[in-house]
């Protein structure tokens, strides 16, 4: 082998035994000695040149710890499993009172799981000072990634000594392992196809957002041996005292519910084990049910308690106390029934819309969770059995890979993954991911059921698939029917709801994924943190952009940079062919008046692989589901992932081509517009394109649309600098002055207010230049609309929406206040006459504050220039107190 | 003192009986609730035995057993509670009713929320009967 | 994810009684009654971050801060991750309720802080 090889074989190496470290540290398995003797005396030995390594035995600690020292070569190495600086801290006060320096000029201390980012404690610090030896936290504290660093200033033979001494150690650890290199063919054969996904971004690594409660009901189906603790937590968890004390009150006998019986149970040993115990707890649970359901608010259909007539008067002092308190019990034990029964599941369905990270779920799974167990499983990607031929695909692309075991039939794979998973006493995991993708689906269906049947008949086997809904519920929802059905759990909500920190890491993960390095607008960020598919979008054309600003996400711009971008993708010959396929899908749509799928009838074969490409990618194209019927044998049907990137292309196909060849066609569209279901987004996209290249056709009839108007409005924000002009501003000032609908002038006077690039022409200078030039009736009056909202009911809601506003201003840091923008500060002060005395005075404080320090001068001038008396009086206060201070 | 703002709540009033020959005083109501004068949350100790006491003012006075026969039926106190209570103005002790609202300041919503009952050499209370 | 009300680091290893004897309130009474629902929802039915992560999580995220991160979406202090325990408390019962200006969770917060402080000053 080379350097590179032995590098990365003995990196891969001490990963696995990092991992086995970590999982028996948690579960309370690990010795310390064992590892550090049989590891770690022989590696440091060969890395630090310490010949004579060997374990001191001088230190003694009340925590996991092995002393090692080498006294030619006068190193000492601390080895322990715990990062925390309490425990560094200790080490080195013992290493001190000891006296160790006498025989040692360096100390390490390595971790041998992970050591933290950083030691900043005071403890840590006052205990480094004293060490009579040279100690530096960055330097000295060291874990596994330290050492694997300092493999490539090794030569070869070196090397080649490191590798051995692991390869030595895990064959002794393996020897009796019969089928650990066929575990291991596997875990690097799912590992390759997710690299697959990784390359074509089908999984993105890092933007994977904690799908919390999706990978915790994987954590019981897919590692039950060592997740049990947490049902055993649960069941702790679970109290009848309180019960039973209300019960007492209310003169009702004690529920005696034995659950004491399945506390503090003994460790499993294997998988079979843990099932007889599991199923123990859950007959407990079940009966603990049974006995508080009559309590209950919920009695589950079941009978209700009834008080004899002795005890009425107790019972309903106390019936809501108990009833409530029941209640949760209920709800406790029926979490706990459910994690139960997810380690006995032999199917993990999860199915959700397209867009919503089924692919990302699994394959972060593979990446993290089932590596770091090392969890036997294969990854298969659906749409890679389009590949092999019916009734067998499953097989046959296990089958084809170089790591493949000698095996024809399913059954004897089944009997291997088996016999691989009880020796590993972990379910040996099969993930088919997108099965909505495999071709041929009616043949695909019978082969599932077939291939789901075969495995539930092994004890430890178990399967993964995703498939997006719509799909599953029209084409596989017969499984449910099947008698493995019992065995599967089903999530159809895997993104539950995102919180803000997570949508603002997910961007932060998308951009550094691709390598973006531009700065947001707050705008813009929030504009791409709600909505996935656009951010993708967005990443993918701006992949590797460094230094620029981007005040504003325009749409329509992004689409037309990324259908560019995606013609790119393809080879020369192909590129001329890729448009003309998506103009024919658009054209398709129209003719059939079908915005939801078209199908591939009328293809031509270039096209057909330019659409397939579109949709192994899934977010220009995907597939739909085929029609039935003999005549449909063969023929696909296809839709647009992203209904706005939709009508887009169907804008971008009628403006750039059926425009030129059809007029009367265009002219008929518009006509139907309004009763189409692709009216809001078409009209938005062919609006803007037409006024990019001044398409006079076009622009005429948009703007003789009855509803113009309102598209106008609703489609400011898709105006981009380059497209705004003059007549633009004109529109917007009309409105503003003339308008007779509310909802309107607050659409534009918010739209501009948030426009704080004063590099564009529609920015919200112009609501300040219009605030300004109104009189202080008409001034209020104005206020008053754009502040209101038709749901109000109470008259002064208006004025508290500006309290409002003005309370998000001043929670923000000075800098940030700063930052809003002149315009922004103006409008503040046009609007703060108008609110209550508490958030006045604050506003006027605040202003007085930013004045006294340079700032917001700027701000004051222009709001100095209104007619209204209100704003008058306030810019006054604010100078006033000014000069006072 | 500001009071738990919110939009129009369940507000509700619940009932207590205090069973005693005298008055309540603060350093007894603390003792016979296990809290110490000098407790860091003895002002909200403090501030349940005023609302106490300010409800016993404007509650009832049972003088005679069929008062408290008439109580029976309101699902107000147990059985027990109601024996005790007959009892008690058979020797004389005061007996009143009065309620508690968990609309008030948070010591009396605490207290109309829990179910409780103080025993104590001086003086007994029953709540049983509470917010839910 | 939870919705944290509350992040807890504390060394003090949980102890009822100690917890009242610096309430300075007697077992069995009103006050017991009253603060040992605090004392539970505070210790008994929150969660501890720490021991979760060393136990079940300790495996998939490579260190504590990084999986209070992700999956709770707090930033935890590097003092405060050395804390032997880390609660999330996510109900706090009406005597701890922020709305009341009355409430005790300033004192309460302050007995934890001296329970901490001795018991620190006891390790040393």
């Amino acid at each position: 082998m080379n350097k590179l090889e032995y590098i990365q074989k003995s990196n891969a190496y001490l990963g696995r035994l990092v991992h086995e470290i970590k999982a028996a540290t948690a579960s309370g398995h690990f010795d310390i000695n064992t590892v550090a003797e049989d590891f770690f005396v022989p590696i440091l030995a060969e890395l630090y040149n310490c010949s004579e390594l060997r374990n001191q035995n001088q230190i003694k600690m009340n925590f996991p710890a092995v002393d090692l020292g080498c006294r030619s070569s006068r190193v000492s190495f601390q080895i322990t499993s715990d990062p925390s600086s309490a425990k560094v801290a200790k080490t080195l006060k013992k290493f001190r009172t000891h006296g160790l320096d006498a025989d040692f000029d360096h100390l390490y201390i390595l971790v041998i799981t992970e050591k933290q980012a950083s030691y900043t404690s005071k403890l840590l610090q006052e205990q480094v000072k004293l060490l009579p030896i040279d100690f530096s936290v960055t330097e000295h504290i060291i874990d596994y990634q330290n050492l694997t660093s300092k493999f490539s200033d090794l030569s070869v033979n070196e090397l080649e000594e490191i590798y051995g001494i692991l390869e030595r150690e895990f064959a002794k650890k393996d020897v009796h392992l019969e089928f650990r290199s066929q575990l291991e063919k596997f875990l690097e054969f799912s590992q390759s196809k997710i690299e697959v996904e990784k390359k074509t971004k089908k999984y993105i690594p890092s933007i994977f957002v904690e799908t919390t409660s999706a990978k915790e009901q994987m954590r019981f189906f897919a590692n039950p041996l060592f997740f049990y603790r947490k049902i055993d937590d649960s069941i702790e968890r679970i109290d009848l005292n309180r019960l039973n004390g209300l019960l007492e009150l209310a003169k009702v006998s004690k529920i005696e519910a034995k659950i004491d019986n399945i506390k503090n149970l003994s460790e499993p040993k294997t998988l079979v084990e843990l099932e007889s115990r599991l199923r123990d707890q859950r007959d407990v649970l079940c009966y603990t049910k049974d006995l508080i359901s009559p309590f209950s608010w919920e009695s589950g259909g079941g009978k209700r308690y009834e008080p004899d007539k002795s005890t009425e008067i107790d019972w309903e002092i106390f019936r809501s106390p108990i009833q409530s308190n029941t209640y949760g019990i209920d709800r406790q034990i029926d979490e706990v029934i459910s994690e139960i029964d997810l380690t006995q599941a032999k199917i993990f369905l999860v199915t959700g819309m397209a867009g919503q990270g089924k692919t990302n779920f699994v394959c972060d799974l593979f990446e993290n969770q089932f590596s770091a167990f090392e969890i036997p499983s294969i990854f298969i990607p659906a749409r890679a059995l389009n590949n092999y031929p019916a009734p067998n695909r499953i097989l046959a692309f296990i089958m084809d890979n170089r790591y493949a075991p000698k095996v024809s039939k399913l059954h004897e794979l089944l009997e291997l993954l088996d016999s691989i998973a009880k020796e590993n006493q972990k379910p040996f995991i099969i993930a088919i991911d997108g099965i909505n993708e495999v071709g041929a689906l009616d043949e695909f269906d019978a082969e599932l059921k077939i291939f789901l049947d075969a495995v539930c008949q092994y004890d430890l086997l178990k399967v993964i698939l995703t498939c997006r809904s719509e799909f599953f519920d029209h084409k596989f929802a017969e499984i449910f029917n099947e008698p493995f059905s019992k065995h599967l759990h089903r999530i159809q909500d895997l993104r539950s709801k995102m919180s803000k920190e997570s949508r603002k890491r997910m961007l932060r993960a998308y951009f550094e994924h691709f390598s973006i390095s531009l700065r947001l607008s707050k705008n813009a960020a929030k504009f791409l943190e709600n909505d996935l598919i656009l951010l993708r979008i967005f990443c993918e054309i701006k992949e590797g952009a460094e230094n620029g600003y981007v005040s504003e996400i325009y749409k329509g711009d992004i689409f037309e940079s990324y259908l560019q971008k995606k013609i790119r993708d393809f080879p020369i010959v192909q590129q001329q062919h890729v448009l003309r396929s998506l103009y024919k899908i658009a054209e398709g749509m129209l003719g059939a008046d079908n915005y939801s799928q078209l199908s591939t009838k009328g293809f031509e074969a270039v096209e057909i692989q330019i659409i397939e490409q579109l949709i192994a990618e899934d977010v220009v194209l995907r597939r739909e589901l085929p029609d039935s019927g003999l005549s449909s044998v063969g023929i696909e049907n296809m839709s647009f992932t992203y209904d706005e990137l939709r009508d887009f292309i169907i804008a971008y196909y009628v403006i750039n081509e059926l425009s030129d060849s059809d007029t009367e066609k265009v002219e008929n569209l518009f006509k139907r517009l309004p009763h189409l279901p692709i009216h809001g987004g078409f009209f938005r996209y062919i609006y803007v394109l037409a006024r990019k290249s001044e398409h006079q056709l076009i622009l005429g009839l948009c703007e003789n649309s009855p509803d113009f108007l309102r598209h106008y409005i609703d489609n400011l924000p898709l105006l981009s600098a380059e497209v705004q002009n003059e007549e633009d501003v004109a529109r917007v000032l009309d409105i503003l002055s003339t308008s007779q609908d509310a909802q309107s002038i607050r659409s534009v006077a918010w739209f501009i207010f948030r426009r704080r690039d004063e590099g564009e022409l529609l920015n919200a200078g112009l609501l300040v230049n219009h605030i300004n030039g109104l009189p202080e009736a008409n001034c209020r009056k104005f206020l008053e609309v754009i502040f209101s909202s038709p749901d109000d009911f109470q008259p002064g809601a208006w004025r508290r929406r500006i309290n409002g506003l003005l309370g998000s201003l001043l929670e923000l840091p000075d800098n940030e206040k700063i930052s809003l923008g002149d315009h922004a500060l103006a409008f503040t002060l046009q609007v703060v006459g108008y609110a209550d005395w508490d958030e006045r005075e604050n506003t006027f404080n605040c202003f007085s504050n930013l004045q006294s320090k340079g700032h917001a001068q700027p701000a004051i001038e222009l709001a100095s220039r209104a007619l209204s008396d209100t704003i008058q009086l306030s810019i006054s206060e604010i100078t006033a107190s000014r000069a006072e201070a | 003192m500001k009071i738990k703002l919110d939009f129009v709540s369940n507000s509700s009033s619940t009932s207590f009986v205090y069973i005693s020959s005298e008055e309540l005083s603060e350093k007894v109501f603390l003792e016979a609730a296990g809290v110490e004068l000098d407790s860091p949350v003895a002002d909200l100790f403090l501030q349940m035995h005023s609302e106490i006491c300010n409800s016993l003012a404007y509650g009832q006075k049972l003088s005679s057993k069929e008062d408290v026969e008439g109580l029976t039926g309101t699902y107000d106190f147990t059985p027990e509670v109601i024996e005790r209570m007959k009892a008690a103005i058979e020797q004389g002790e005061n007996v009143i009713t009065a309620n508690l609202s968990s609309d008030g300041a948070l010591a009396e919503s605490v207290l109309c929320m829990e179910i409780f009952q103080i025993e104590s050499e001086k003086f007994f209370i029953n709540a049983f009967n509470n917010y839910w | 994810m939870d919705n944290a009300k509350l992040i807890i680091p504390m060394s003090w290893h949980p102890d009822r009684d100690e917890f009242f004897e610096a309430l300075k309130i007697r077992p069995n009474g009103l006050g017991s009654q009253l603060f040992g629902k605090v004392f539970d929802c505070l210790f008994v039915r929150s969660h501890d971050l720490k021991r979760e992560y060393e136990r079940y999580y300790s495996v998939e995220y490579p260190t504590l801060s990084e999986y209070i991160d992700v999956r709770y979406g707090e930033i935890i202090s590097n003092d405060d991750l050395e804390a032997r325990h880390i609660f999330l408390v996510t109900w706090l019962p009406q005597i701890l309720d922020a709305d009341y200006d009355d409430n005790k969770l300033d004192a309460v917060f302050e007995c934890l802080a001296q329970l901490e402080d001795t018991h620190l000053e006891n390790q040393t």
